[in-house]
Order: structure tokens, then C-alpha cells, then sequence
């Protein structure tokens, strides 16, 4: 054939089914509607990597939802037909985290994690690619401006993940992880929801693990205007 | 014997119209396909050129291609590269101001290539606005409106009927440069394109469905009502300049014109479409700029269709300070369902296509062709304006004056629609009307036709085919169109003497019968009228009292998404009494027809040339071919009929015969002794 295409950044797999999709040499990242926890969700990405490490994201709360591994995404449901009811489901055994804000601000570090931020109360700005393509989000909640950096570690083994915040106007926390237990082990690795998933924060932020009504979250505080932290997920 | 009088009639007209010298839309404008490499999906969602001169162009799986050279000049290919992917549903593109910009189902997004190495790194998310998770919650746009602020529309959801069911759906958004956004206007249903005219005025395309009767085009204007009220849920919230209110709008089913007199801030349409003639869908609009050259038509607009893969030419005209105008047909036969247009660099028209899920005339799934003119002029009407007493008929070049001067040349009517929360509507208040006298300007470019009456509100069809050239006797390459008359305008009224007394007479047919439904029609100059099935024994609702054991066999038919029934092959023994229900869960209407043995494309391109008068007859043609039928059924609506499977084996088709339907829509009964 005689045309010129770039580089397959993704692929179709070529047999049975035309809808399933795979990232390529490069990272495929896909806006679709999400079906997380019973809800169907309207501003989500999914990112698949060639490590077949995969992750969706509600830009709309700045949630880290899921992560898998394996193949993408069946898209089937929004590219065949009309494309209703226009859900990306993940082709894998999901990990579900959480559809909370990752960040927020606390009156008090006894105050209720909330389940969600209202839409106008977040202004998702979109998002940044590296080198090697993979995202940064972007977004401004609680007075500040949020980016979210959420990468496959080489080897396979898990995401890293760091938030920066910047002109905070107050202290604001992030929540690492939710669970029905959490435990403490050596060196900033927690072990979240028994052994379901280890979570490493780096050594110079400082975590707390506080009792909710419904089991236990990971917390660490933003406390200045400018601040960042970043911890690995690993499963 | 009036049919067989019309018949006469058609018969006379159709021996003047065997032509040699006859235009043909492929001779004068040529379609040239831009090749796509057989990787990509192109299902064309928006379009826009780059400075270069390439064309980017975004699908509706979300990504941006930017293609090189789709002239093909210097017999060389064109080039794809991907630029960016993975957004949801783009449905608009736009280079604007050194950035390309785009609409997907959450946002309007900005992309730039920050490191310059041909892929977008930055997608930038300039305004989210909410979402129910609907289907059909679709955004389109950006444009730049004549002040520098972008312009966005936002299609309801689908549940059933057309509903806003998250802020700011079935509105027409603006955006000021800093990305404030001031609600424009509400009513929309499916706006899925809109354009500036020469003035810079915004009309936008709006398609068939619930509170509207047909597709149009028409002027949007800050704080309008267009008249699906869904949208206006959200008219008390701050920032709304729209001050109906939903109690306000009434549903009577009279036409919109009449209701738009008593609601104040109910916009009607500046030029209907006549649905199923002129198209099932409207699509793209493209400005005739100075950037274009197809023919002597500057200053018109070109409207897609996606449904029937075809071009329309709308010429608008100011009266009383309200758009009105004139729609012609321009150019049929492209791949696949238009939903873009835009100029090229050369003065040729980029299409770009896609019918996934919409079934389109054209049978390919997506498409990028470009339209062309060969520098022929066409024999065309150019422009048609409303006078106080008529119509005068501008034409590309000269008439001939004897064919001109006869009223026989000539044939007008009058309808409009029911405005109502009813998908659709038939062709309602029709009537003939009548030319008094014929004025026929000395260079021969312009006929004003004057008519006994002129009805404000109405769309006017006005057919000329009994009109040849001066000189070479050619006939019109297109010889009818529909004039929406808003405003009649003041003025000189002609004075009829001998002098301007037609020829001839117009065909009587047309007069005498009245509402009869021969006298409207898709006639074209190859195509003889088909008309509807009146049939009650192909339609049968009640169980017939000789079936004294019930029905044999109960059938429950309903549909899938993207025209489908939810069965498409039967079983049934000769003979056997069929209970039928149809269900259509769809979003459009639909019907089912069942047909002899290898009919059902026949039966689907019958409908076809059964004009205005099809959904009267529920799309079904009066023809031996035809079995058995239901209505054309509203979402969400079943019926049910009662029919026995004929005596002899065979494979006998069932079609949904609403236009266009029926190649995609269809199933098979095998008939067994």
C-alpha cells in the first residue's frame, strides 16, 4: 500500500474481535463512560501500557478507580453500532480502589473523607504526556491546582503516583488508600486490605493511618503551598 | 378518471424531458474519493484545514489524523499520520486562532504538540460540562462566531423522547475568549452542525424527531426558543438570556408558525428540509465563501445530508428582517452519511462521512470524498425570492422564453408540519396553488411568477419542469425545490394584462385535485410517482373472526440499535395464522413490511419515490409486492397484526420501508410446506 502511516501507537487486535483494544509500543489512553462501584461514570480515562499495566481515572474527582493487568479495553459497546450504552469495559481482573477525591481539605484529621467532589467544584484542566507518553492530570479543587502523575514502573510490578499541589491557599490531605484494614509494616509499605495491595510512600512524607466507620485510610497532609508527594501501588 | 388524466399528464412530461442535451450533477460536479489506508476507521466526526494545507481530521473513535495532499495533485497519494487519539466521540474540529480545538462528549479540548514531534502532548480541557451517561448526549463544534467567541451546541440524551438530562443539553453554548461560557440559546434537539452565513450570522441543521417535523436550517439568535422544550429545564439558571419556560410551549400539533405568532421566543425554521425528499438527516453546513468555487453560487449555503449521502443548496434572502429561502437539491451520490464539509485550498468541497449506526444511502461505513466543479455552467434555478404577490425565479442563463411563458411549465403547492412532541409529523394543510401571470425579464435570467395567493408560514414547493434553455432547449439539472415563506414582503404588485397572461395551463391534475395525494411528489424527471397503500387487508389489527382456534403462531418483533429487527429469520409452514407484534424500542420510527419473494429492495426503493406523501401512508407503497404491514410505529410504540404466511415455500423478506431503512433493516421469513 502506498501510503505513509505513523507509527501504530496502538493496535486492533487483528482476529476475531475488531473492538479490543491494546496499547502498541506507546501507551493508548481512552476517554470513555465507566461503569466503577454500580455507577456509570462520565469523565473517565483508562490508560493501557505496553506492560500491560492498565488504570482508570476520573477526571472529574481526580480518583485513581481501578487498575489491571493484561489486555485494555473492549470497546465494543462504544465504537459497534450507535455505540450504546457507550462503556469501555476492562478486558482483566480489576483492582477497584476508590471513586473519592484523592485530595481534599479537612476541617480536622477526624473529618469524614468525602465520597465526592461536586462538578463545579473541580476544574479538571486535562492532561500532559512524557516522553514515553504516559500522563500527567491536571486540575484545580480546594483553592488549589492539582497534577496527578500516574506512570507504570519499569519491570511491571506497579504504578507510581505523584500529586503535586501548587498556590494552596491551606493545608489539604490526600487520601492514599481506603480498606477494611491497613496495616503498617516496615519502611513506609503498607499492606492494604489484607494483602490485597502494598502501598510504598516515599520516605520524606509523612503518613498516618486513622480508624472511618467503615475500616481505615492511609492519609498524608499537604502542608505547604506548594507541595507533593508520590507512592507506589503495587499488586 | 383523474388518475389516468395524471397519468397522461406524466406520461406528456415525461417524453419532453427525454433530453439529450440533458446536465447531469457527475458532468458538472465530479466526486473524486480520497483513498483510506485500510488501518483506519476514518468515521469522519470533524474537519478542518491547517495552515499548511493539510487536513486534519477528527472520528468519532476519538482520534485526529492529519492528512497530507487529499487532492492527490501530482498523481501522488495522500499521506496519514495520527496526531492525537483516545478522545471520547469527536464530533467537531477547528483550527482556530494557531490552535486546533475540539468537541468530545465531556469537553471542549485544546491539543498542542508542545515538543514538536508530531504528536499531541498537551490535551488541554478548555470547559467540561456534565453528562447523564447517555448515548446520544453528543457535542459538537467549536466555531468562531463574528465577535471571536466560540460556539458549541450540545445534543439531548435519548431515553425514549429527547431529554436534557445534565446542564446545558439541547443548548447552544458560547465561549469568550477566556473561556467564559454564556448559555446562547435553547431548543435544540440534534444541532449537528451549524455555520456563519455571509454576515456572519449562525444557522444551524437540525434533524427530524420529537417537536420537529422535518429537518431545517435556521437563524439562531441570542435568547432563542427552537422548539424542542427539553432544554428548557435549565432556562432559570444564571446566565440564561431564554425566558420560556416549559408550561409556556404548547403541544397541539398545529404548525410551528402558528404557535412561534402566540409564543413569543419561539424561533421558526429559515428554510424547512422536506423530510425523506431533500433529506432524512441534516447534517454539515458549509458556507459558499470566496474560498469555494462550485458554480455560480456564492453567498449560499451547502447542507449535508448523513441519511441520504447527498448535498442540498440553500439560497436565504432577508424579509422583514427574517431569514427565509429556497432549498434546492445540489448533489447526490456520495459514499457514505455526510456529516462535514469544508473548502479546500483549490476552491473543491472536502466530505467527510460516516453512517455507523445510522444507515445512509451511501453503503460505506465512512468516507472522505472531495466535490469538485468542472468549470460547466449548470442550467440551474439560482435563486428564488419572495415577492408580494409571488416568486421571481433567478436562473444560471437564459431561459427559453416560450417554455418560460407556460403555465404548464410550472407546478406550486403549499404545506408545512405539525409542531408537537411527536417524533415527526406527516405533510400537513397541502393545496395547490395557481399562476396568474408570468413576467419574463428581457435578458431572460429571471421569470417572476405570480401567483393567486401566497400562504405566510408555509413552505412552497415550486416545480419548473417544463423549463428548457434558451437556445439548446436544456432542460433544468434540477427542476424543483421548497421556499419557506416567513414573511411575505411589501411591495409592487403585478398587474396581470395580456401581455404576461401564461400559455398554457398547469396541469390540471394538480389543480383539481386538491388534497388528493397524487399532487405532491418526488417526481423526477427518470422517476414516475409511487403511491400509498391504502390497502386495509395488508394491515389487518383484529384477530379475523375465521381464525376460529387463535392464531397459529405469536410472533413479538422488536428492534436492536443501529436499524436492526431483533429477529431476522423465521421458520413458519405454509399457511400459518401470524399474531405479529412489533415493538419499536428504538430512537426513530419505524415500520415492518413483508414482501413477496426477492421484493424487499423493491419495496425499500418504492418508498423512496412516494414524495411527501409517505409517512402519510406509514412509508408503505401501494403494490401487489407488499404482504403485510404495520404503521410506521413512534418509539416506543408496538402494534400488532394479524396475517396468514402465503401457500407457496419460498424466502420472503420483511423490511422496515422507512426510507433508507430498509437495506440495513431487514429479516427473512422461509416459508416451508
Amino acid at each position: 500500500m502506498a501510503f505513509f502511516t505513523c507509527c501504530a501507537t496502538y493496535t486492533w487486535a487483528q482476529s476475531a474481535n475488531p473492538y479490543v483494544l491494546n496499547a502498541g509500543t506507546k501507551p493508548y489512553l481512552l476517554r470513555s463512560y465507566l461503569m466503577f462501584d454500580g455507577k456509570k461514570r462520565t469523565h473517565v480515562i483508562s490508560v493501557g501500557t505496553s506492560e500491560k499495566l492498565n488504570y482508570s481515572y476520573d477526571l472529574k474527582q481526580g480518583a485513581l478507580l481501578q487498575v489491571w493487568r493484561g489486555q485494555f479495553l473492549d470497546v465494543t459497546e462504544m465504537w459497534k453500532d450507535r455505540g450504546e450504552p457507550q462503556l469501555a469495559k476492562p478486558l482483566g481482573t480489576v483492582l477497584p480502589l476508590s471513586a473519592a477525591p484523592a485530595i481534599t481539605a479537612l476541617t480536622d484529621q477526624n473529618a469524614v473523607w468525602p465520597d465526592s467532589i461536586s462538578f463545579d467544584d473541580l476544574q479538571n484542566k486535562g492532561y500532559v504526556l512524557d516522553k514515553s507518553k504516559m500522563p500527567t492530570f491536571l486540575y484545580s479543587s480546594n483553592g488549589a491546582d492539582v497534577s496527578d502523575k500516574i506512570v507504570v514502573q519499569s519491570g511491571g510490578s506497579g504504578i507510581d503516583r505523584t500529586i503535586s499541589i501548587s498556590n494552596s491557599k491551606g493545608p489539604l490531605y490526600c487520601r492514599i488508600a481506603a480498606a477494611q484494614t491497613i496495616t503498617a509494616l516496615k519502611d513506609n509499605i503498607y499492606s492494604i486490605g489484607n494483602k490485597t495491595y502494598t502501598i510504598k510512600v516515599s520516605a520524606e512524607t509523612k503518613t498516618f493511618i486513622r480508624k472511618t466507620k467503615n475500616g481505615q485510610e492511609l492519609l498524608a497532609q499537604l502542608t505547604n503551598g506548594t507541595d507533593s508527594l508520590t507512592y507506589s501501588l503495587i499488586w | 378518471m383523474k388518475n389516468s388524466k395524471y397519468l397522461l399528464s406524466l406520461l406528456l412530461l415525461g417524453a419532453g424531458i427525454v433530453n439529450s442535451n440533458a446536465q447531469t450533477e457527475s458532468q458538472i460536479f465530479p466526486i473524486v474519493t480520497v483513498p483510506i489506508p485500510k488501518e483506519i476507521a476514518l468515521e469522519v466526526g470533524g474537519m478542518t484545514f491547517l495552515p499548511n494545507d493539510e487536513l486534519a481530521v477528527a472520528t468519532r473513535r476519538g482520534e485526529v489524523w492529519i492528512i497530507t495532499n487529499p487532492y492527490m495533485k501530482d498523481g501522488e497519494q495522500p499521506k496519514y499520520r495520527l496526531f492525537a487519539h483516545g478522545m471520547h466521540e469527536i464530533l467537531g474540529l477547528n483550527y482556530i486562532k494557531g490552535d486546533i480545538y475540539l468537541t468530545q462528549r465531556a469537553e471542549l479540548t485544546r491539543l498542542r504538540d508542545l515538543d514538536g514531534d508530531g504528536e499531541v502532548d498537551e490535551y488541554r480541557t478548555m470547559y467540561s460540562w456534565p453528562l447523564s451517561g447517555n448515548y446520544h448526549e453528543y457535542a459538537y463544534g467549536p466555531m468562531l462566531d463574528k465577535d471571536g467567541n466560540m460556539v458549541v451546541t450540545l445534543n439531548l440524551g435519548w431515553i425514549g423522547f429527547g431529554e436534557s438530562m445534565s446542564k446545558w443539553h439541547g443548548w447552544m453554548l458560547k465561549f469568550t475568549p477566556d473561556f467564559t461560557m454564556k448559555p446562547f440559546a435553547t431548543g435544540f434537539r440534534s444541532p449537528a452542525a451549524f455555520a456563519l452565513n455571509n454576515n456572519g450570522d449562525i444557522f444551524y441543521a437540525e434533524n427530524q424527531g420529537d417537536w420537529v417535523g422535518s429537518g431545517s436550517i435556521t437563524h439562531v439568535e441570542e435568547g432563542d426558543f427552537l422548539g424542542n422544550p427539553a432544554g428548557l429545564i435549565w432556562a432559570d439558571q444564571p446566565g440564561s438570556p431564554v425566558k420560556l419556560r416549559k408550561k409556556d410551549i404548547p403541544d397541539t400539533g398545529e404548525p410551528k408558525y402558528d404557535v412561534a405568532k402566540r409564543v413569543p421566543g419561539l424561533k421558526t425554521p429559515s428554510v424547512w428540509i422536506p423530510h425523506s425528499i431533500m433529506g432524512n438527516s441534516t447534517s454539515g453546513i458549509l458556507n459558499y465563501s470566496d474560498n469555494g468555487n462550485m458554480g455560480p453560487f456564492k453567498g449560499q449555503l451547502f447542507v449535508g445530508d448523513q441519511a441520504q449521502s447527498k448535498i442540498s443548496r440553500v439560497f436565504l434572502e432577508k424579509v422583514k428582517g427574517v431569514y427565509q429561502g429556497m432549498v434546492f437539491p445540489f448533489r447526490e451520490g456520495f459514499s457514505s452519511g455526510i456529516l462535514r464539509m469544508n473548502w479546500g485550498s483549490d476552491g473543491s468541497m472536502l466530505v467527510g462521512m460516516t453512517s455507523r449506526g445510522w444507515s445512509s444511502t451511501g453503503k460505506e461505513e465512512y468516507g472522505l470524498q472531495r466535490l469538485t466543479w468542472s468549470g460547466i455552467m449548470p442550467f440551474e434555478v439560482q435563486t428564488v425570492k419572495a415577492q408580494p404577490d409571488g416568486f421571481e425565479l433567478e436562473f444560471t442563463m437564459p431561459v427559453d422564453e416560450k417554455t418560460a411563458r407556460n403555465a404548464g411549465s410550472y407546478k406550486l403547492s403549499t404545506f408545512t408540519y405539525k409542531y408537537h412532541h411527536i417524533y415527526g409529523s406527516p405533510v400537513i394543510n397541502q393545496s395547490p396553488r395557481n399562476i396568474k401571470a408570468i413576467v419574463i425579464s428581457p435578458d431572460h435570467k429571471r421569470v417572476r411568477l405570480v401567483l393567486d395567493s401566497l400562504k405566510e408560514g408555509y413552505i412552497h414547493e415550486i416545480r419548473t419542469e417544463g423549463l428548457r434553455s434558451e437556445g439548446d432547449n436544456t432542460p433544468l439539472l434540477h427542476n424543483y425545490g421548497y421556499y419557506t415563506l416567513n414573511k411575505i414582503p411589501d411591495g409592487e404588485k403585478v398587474v396581470a394584462t395580456a401581455e404576461n397572461k401564461p400559455t398554457g395551463s398547469m396541469q390540471t391534475a394538480n389543480a383539481a385535485q386538491g388534497m388528493d395525494h397524487h399532487h405532491m411528489g418526488n417526481m423526477t424527471a427518470t422517476n414516475s410517482k409511487i403511491t400509498g397503500s391504502t390497502a386495509a387487508g395488508k394491515h389487518v389489527t383484529k384477530q379475523p373472526i375465521s381464525w376460529k382456534n387463535g392464531p397459529d403462531k405469536t410472533i413479538l418483533l422488536g428492534t436492536k440499535p443501529g436499524l436492526k429487527f431483533d429477529i431476522t429469520n423465521l421458520t413458519l409452514k405454509a399457511g400459518t395464522k401470524v399474531k405479529l407484534t412489533f415493538a419499536n424500542t428504538d430512537d426513530m420510527l419505524h415500520n415492518f413490511v413483508l414482501t413477496t419473494p426477492g421484493a424487499g429492495n423493491v419495496v425499500g426503493e418504492m418508498v423512496m419515490k412516494m414524495g411527501l406523501d409517505g409517512e402519510k401512508y406509514d412509508f408503505v407503497p401501494n403494490s401487489a409486492k407488499v404482504l403485510a404491514h404495520t404503521t410506521l410505529l413512534q418509539p416506543g410504540k408496538s402494534d400488532t397484526i394479524y396475517f396468514t404466511v402465503p401457500k407457496t415455500p419460498g424466502i420472503y423478506p420483511f423490511i422496515c420501508s422507512y426510507p433508507g431503512h430498509y437495506t440495513v433493516m431487514k429479516g427473512q421469513i422461509k416459508v416451508i410446506k
